[in-house]
Order: structure tokens, then C-alpha cells, then sequence
């Protein structure tokens, strides 16, 4: 007998897969039903089903956390109610995926699809990079909108800042220094990960560790050894320019 | 004629604007174009070519008629004085307003072109003076070698260069004294100047036509020498910068408006997560719980009346009353609660406070704030708390949350709080403010403080 777990944080929904599945694949053991990340990686271990059904957003551990860990212990098929666009475009091999709320004949090809799968018993290829690739692209898709704000705590102080304030970014390993005009913080973030989100005409990256909001450089200057370092408005601190980025303040 | 008759009578109002501009002629023209631009310069200039040219014509008549009434020397010198009358006018109406406008062509700032301007229209008339006056010296010399025979006393008076109008030889009828002419020296004078009989007091005669001849100068340097085109220069320069102020600044008010406008719009839209993960809770409860689906679209109801714009009476109002906005956040609330019932909430405001006015959709964007990045990561029983209360001068509405903290959200796209700080600062300014504090027992406290309305 094929058996199955099913994690959904929200009880309603948990319930309406569990019913339709009932219609859909009535000979189908629901062993474990979970309502958080962390319990549905636990059930995966314990109980190895053939499936699972993971909602994507949990608590916890999210659906793929749960998918990387396991490691390609059965098939999974993923629930969301809104990341759709982002998965679409994915070759899905082993994986599938349901939108929220569920069709039943969306539900009933998706079990079809699980069907042959584990009849044909190929194994699962290449799981884990199928899952990071498919975090990857749902990160992208988050990313590809504009930042629009910066938060930072300072003592027990959340500091958030807009964009438009950030003066220039910089590197510090995991971290990132944010600068305003007036203070500065660090951000749990790398500078790749907060250079995505950046408008690329409005943010210059000048060196490998900061980028500098153009509208906050007030001149730029070039020393004896050709090397260019930038002045700001309103901060004291001058930026070096390394020689990858220097173009942008050729013909000056 | 009866045709003509029968049209409707012109009532006493302002002519069509493109009526005007046809008959003004290039006078009317010059209207159109900024004063002492080339485009202005030529149809001024235009302009004056009727009158010159009627000037001319009279002048040549004058000549004719007055040809029988001397002799011949003394006719050659008076057509040479016509002439240069003619000159003097056409140098006054032309060449200080062709120095203008080489000036305005220069694109100087404000301050040096109106000098500018001004020098040019000074040297213009200083032109036009320079060739009146040598035109006096010349006919006084004349004068003197033509005039001998009659007793040449008048003369001796003028010696003086600054000689205006007293310039003696084209005399009319008698021709017996230089001084009984001098009214006709001047080209305008001709028209009015008839010739005056001899007097004994010729010295003072002479004065006083010297002073009219420098009054009727005077008239014509202000008339057609440029001063009121220098007035017109001013007024319109500065009617000119009120309209580029008053575009700029209703340029600013639209900005602003739109901004306000697009930042509302924003505000209203409805997480899409949130719309859908409901629909599916409803769905499944129509069948294993019917009651909480219903309940759940009540409140979904509600929530949406608040906040789809076309469906809220506040649209484009800055202002609402608190009630409304804690009766919205107690609907999404609400549908939370049902969705997940380890989520529990509390709004918690003095009754006297609900009718202060707030602005729409802030606290809506805290509580959404609360849920997203608080508690639906949150394993476990979570707690919301909503709470509006008067301090001192000032009302603070806080939503406080017991979830995971705002650290794992260290940057977002999300509107909401960087949309709520954006509209506080452009409607109270300093006034307000949007804080963000982490609880030491875990979860954030995000406060909005505007300041107390006491009237309310």
C-alpha cells in the first residue's frame, strides 16, 4: 500500500487535502499529518512514505527545507497558494506542485504523476540540486522586486530606513554596514543578496565590498597613482574606487 | 445696405481675441511677441512705416506750399530741415530699440539685460538728440549768413549749442524776423505752427518757443523713443515670472497629489497569500465546518470593504475616524483567527478615542505587517494585541506582536511599513512617527504616534 504524509499549517487546509486525496486516491495511506516544517521533516524520517505533500510556507522548517533534508526519501509535491509564477518555469522531474485551493483535476493528474513515478521505481535524479534550484528561483522572484526598505536593530531598537536614505553599503562578511547621512547599522544580509534588490542605475557598485547611491557622491577624485576615491554629501568618509569600477568615472 | 442693416447689433463686449489681433495691424502684432524680441523689433518697426510715411508726405506739401513763398536759398535750407526732422524721428523710433533688442538677444542675466536695455534706449535718444541738435547749429549758422538783411538782433540770443527750437529760417509769410519762424523748426510744429507776426520782443519770443520746441521734444522721446516699450519690458518680465512660479507651483501641488494618490493605492493592495491561502480555508470549511466558513467570509467581507479602494468611502480622504480603522484590522483579525486558531488577538481602545481622526489603511499595513513576518512563522500559539490610547498630547496606536521578531526580515519590497512612515512624515511632518521596537520576551512592537486632537 502506498503511503503518504501531508503538512499544512492551517488546519482547514490540511483538512481539505487529507478529503480530497480520500476522492482522489482512495487507496492511499495518510500515515502523518502535520501542521509545521519541523514535524513533517521528523514523520519523512520515521515513517518513510513513498509521498509527501508539503505546503511551502511553514513555520518551522518551510516545504522545501523540509524536501533539501530528506534528501530524496520519496516524492514530494508541493502546495502554495501564490508562488506559482516562480515554479512554473521549473522542470519539475521528481517534484510537482498544487496551487491553493486546490482543482480536483489538478489533484487528480498530480497523483497520476506519483503513480507512474513510483511504479517505474527510477529513483529520484539529482534531488538535492533540483531543490536548491527550486529555492532559488522562488528567492529570485522575491528579489526581482525593488528594495524598498532596510531594517537593522540597534539595542532593542528596530531601525528602518528607506532606500532613498542609504547612503553606501558595505561589505563585512556576512554582514552588511548600511550608511545614512545621520548613522549607520548592520543588516543580517550579504551585499550580493541587498545589491538584487538595488536599482542599478541609482546604486553604483564602486569595489567589491560597497556600493554607493550615486546621488550621494559629491566628486571624485584621482590621485599621483591614478588610483579614484569619491567624496560624499554629508559624510565624512571618502570611498575608494577599485580599478574593476573605475570606468564609470572615466572621461572626468 | 439692408443686409448690412439687418445684422445683429455689436454688443458692448470685448471683441474676439483673434479679431483684435487682426485689426491691431502690426502694432496689435507687436502685442504678441515678448517686448524687444527681433519678432517684436520688426513689427514695431513696421508699425511706424504708416506714419512716417504720412509725415513725409506732409512734410513734402509743406515744402511745395511754402516753395512761392521764399526765395530760393532760403527754400533749399528749409526742405534740408524737413528732412532731418524726418530723420531725428526715424533714428528715435529705431535705433535705440534696434540696440534693445541686440541686447535681449544676448540672453543676459535679469538684472544686466534690463540695464542693458536701458543703456540701449539712452543711446537711441541720445542718437536722435545729438542729430536734432547739430541739425539746429547747422541752420543757426545758416541763418546767420541768410538773414543779415533783417536786422539779425534775434540771433545773437542763441548762441548756445543746446539750441532746440529756436532755429530761425523757414519763417513763413514775412519772413522779416528769424524768430517769428522758429515755430516751424520742428516737424511736428509744422502741423501747428503757424507762422507768427513780427514782434519787438523778439528775445523773449524766442525763449519761450525754445522751451516749447524742448517740451514737444520731450513728448516725442516718450512717445516714440522707447521709454514705455522699457515699462512694458518690466511689467511683462515680472507677469512673466509669476506665471513660471505659479506653473511651478501647481506643477509641485500635482506631484504631490499624485504621490498621495499612488501611495493610497498602494496601501490598499491585498496580499495575494493572504486572499487565496483564505479561499482555500473557506473551501475546505464549506464542507467539514460550515459555520466558520461562513464566518470567515463575513470577516473577509469586511476586511475587503475596507480596503479594495473602489469599495471605501474614504477614498482620497486624508483623514478617517479610528473606529473604522480598528473595526478593519478586527476583520482581518478575524479571518486569521479562523485560518489559524493558535493565533489569538485583542483590540484594546478607550471608547472616547474612536472617533479621532486617523489616517486610513496605517494601522491595517501594522497588524498585516504582525502576521506576515510574526506569526505565521511562528510555531505555536501566537498573540496579537492592538492598542490605541491617548499620551499626554499625543495618540499612539501599537500593534504588538509575541512572534518571531522582525531580524529574519532584514530587508523587503514591502510597502507597508515604509509606506506608513512616507505619508505620516508628508501629513504631520515632525508631528508623527512610526517606532519599531523588539520586545525583550520576543516579537516586535510597531507604534504609530500622531499628535491628540483634543476637539474631537
Amino acid at each position: 500500500m502506498t503511503t503518504a504524509i501531508i503538512a499544512d499549517d492551517e488546519d482547514l487546509a490540511l483538512g481539505e487535502l487529507r478529503a480530497m486525496l480520500a476522492e482522489a486516491w482512495p487507496e492511499l495511506d495518510i500515515i502523518a499529518a502535520c501542521d509545521n516544517g519541523t514535524d513533517a521533516l521528523e514523520a519523512i524520517m520515521r515513517h518513510q512514505p513513498d509521498v509527501a505533500f508539503l505546503d511551502i510556507r511553514m513555520p518551522g522548517l518551510t516545504g522545501l527545507d523540509v524536501a533539501q533534508a530528506a534528501g530524496g526519501k520519496c516524492q514530494v509535491v508541493f502546495t502554495t497558494a501564490y508562488d506559482a509564477h516562480a515554479i512554473k518555469a521549473f522542470d519539475l522531474g521528481a517534484l510537482d506542485y498544487l496551487l491553493k485551493p486546490l482543482t480536483t483535476a489538478r489533484l487528480d493528474q498530480a497523483v497520476e504523476r506519483v503513480r507512474v513515478r513510483l511504479s517505474t521505481r527510477g529513483g529520484t535524479p539529482d534531488w538535492a540540486r533540483m531543490v536548491s534550484e527550486l529555492d532559488k528561483r522562488l528567492a529570485q522572484a522575491r528579489q526581482n522586486e525593488r528594495l524598498r526598505w532596510i531594517s537593522a536593530s540597534v539595542g532593542d531598537t528596530i531601525h528602518l530606513y528607506s532606500i532613498e536614505e542609504v547612503v553606501y553599503f558595505e561589505s563585512d562578511l556576512k554582514y552588511t554596514r548600511v550608511v545614512t547621512e545621520k548613522d549607520e547599522a548592520l543588516v543580517r544580509l550579504t551585499l550580493k543578496e541587498i545589491q538584487n534588490g538595488l536599482d542599478a542605475d541609482q546604486f553604483w557598485q564602486v569595489h567589491r565590498a560597497t556600493i554607493v547611491r550615486a546621488s550621494a557622491i559629491s566628486c571624485a577624485r584621482r590621485d599621483e597613482a591614478g588610483g579614484i576615491t569619491l567624496e560624499l554629501r554629508n559624510r565624512e568618509e571618502k570611498i575608494k574606487v577599485s580599478r574593476a569600477y573605475a570606468w564609470r568615472f572615466k572621461g572626468m | 445696405m439692408n443686409d448690412r442693416n439687418k445684422l445683429p447689433p455689436i454688443p458692448d463686449e470685448p471683441l474676439p481675441l483673434v479679431l483684435i489681433r487682426r485689426l491691431g495691424g502690426w502694432g496689435g502684432q507687436t502685442l504678441n511677441y515678448p517686448t524687444f524680441s527681433p519678432t517684436w523689433f520688426r513689427y514695431k518697426v513696421l508699425s511706424f512705416l504708416l506714419p512716417m510715411a504720412l509725415l513725409a508726405v506732409v512734410f513734402i506739401g509743406v515744402g511745395i506750399i511754402s516753395a512761392d513763398t521764399m526765395n530760393a536759398t532760403r527754400w533749399h535750407l528749409w526742405l534740408g530741415e524737413l528732412a532731418l526732422n524726418w530723420i531725428e524721428i526715424s533714428t528715435l523710433i529705431v535705433v535705440g530699440r534696434w540696440l534693445a533688442t541686440y541686447v535681449y538677444r544676448r540672453h543676459w542675466p535679469r538684472r544686466k539685460e534690463a540695464f542693458g536695455i536701458g543703456l540701449a534706449l539712452v543711446v537711441g535718444i541720445a542718437c536722435a538728440t545729438v542729430i536734432s541738435e547739430n541739425d539746429h547749429l547747422t541752420k543757426y549758422d545758416n541763418t546767420e549768413a541768410s538773414t543779415t538783411e533783417s536786422g539779425a538782433a534775434s540771433n545773437t540770443a542763441d548762441k548756445a549749442p543746446a539750441v532746440t527750437a529756436a532755429s530761425a529760417p523757414a519763417t513763413g509769410a514775412g519772413a522779416s524776423s528769424s524768430a517769428a519762424s522758429t515755430g516751424e523748426s520742428r516737424g511736428v510744429q509744422v502741423h501747428m505752427g503757424t507762422p507768427e507776426e513780427h514782434k519787438p520782443d523778439a528775445n523773449r519770443k524766442e525763449g519761450n518757443s525754445r522751451s516749447i520746441g524742448r517740451v514737444i521734444w520731450l513728448v516725442l522721446v516718450i512717445g516714440v523713443g522707447g521709454p514705455l516699450d522699457y515699462i512694458r519690458y518690466f511689467r511683462q518680465k515680472r507677469a512673466l515670472l509669476d506665471a513660471a512660479l505659479m506653473r511651478e507651483l501647481e506643477r509641485a501641488k500635482e506631484g504631490r497629489t499624485e504621490a498621495e494618490l499612488r501611495l493610497s493605492v498602494l496601501a490598499a493592495q491585498i496580499e495575494p497569500h493572504f486572499l487565496f491561502n483564505t479561499l482555500t480555508g473557506v473551501r475546505s470549511a464549506i464542507r467539514s465546518d460550515p459555520e466558520r466558513g461562513i464566518a470567515i467570509i463575513d470577516h473577509l467581507v469586511e476586511y475587503l470593504r475596507a480596503t479594495i479602494p473602489q469599495m471605501r468611502n474614504d477614498t482620497g480622504r486624508t483623514h478617517v475616524d479610528l473606529g473604522s480603522q480598528l473595526d478593519a484590522a478586527r476583520a482581518y483579525l478575524g479571518v486569521m483567527h479562523l485560518r489559524l486558531p493558535r493565533m489569538s488577538y485583542d483590540i484594546v481602545c478607550d471608547p472616547a478615542l474612536l472617533g479621532h481622526p486617523v489616517p486610513p489603511l496605517m494601522l491595517i499595513s501594522l497588524v498585516e505587517n504582525a502576521v506576515k513576518h510574526g506569526i505565521e512563522l511562528k510555531p505555536g500559539p501566537a498573540r496579537i494585541e492592538v492598542q490605541a490610547r491617548r499620551n499626554a498630547d499625543q495618540l499612539e496606536i501599537a500593534v504588538i506582536d509575541d512572534g518571531i521578531g522582525f531580524t529574519n526580515a532584514a530587508a523587503g519590497s514591502g510597502i507597508g511599513l515604509a509606506n506608513v512612515r512616507e505619508r505620516l512624515a508628508q501629513l504631520y511632518g515632525d508631528a508623527a512617527a512610526l517606532s519599531l521596537k523588539a520586545r525583550p520576551e520576543g516579537g516586535v512592537s510597531a507604534a504609530i504616534t500622531l499628535p491628540y486632537e483634543g476637539a474631537v
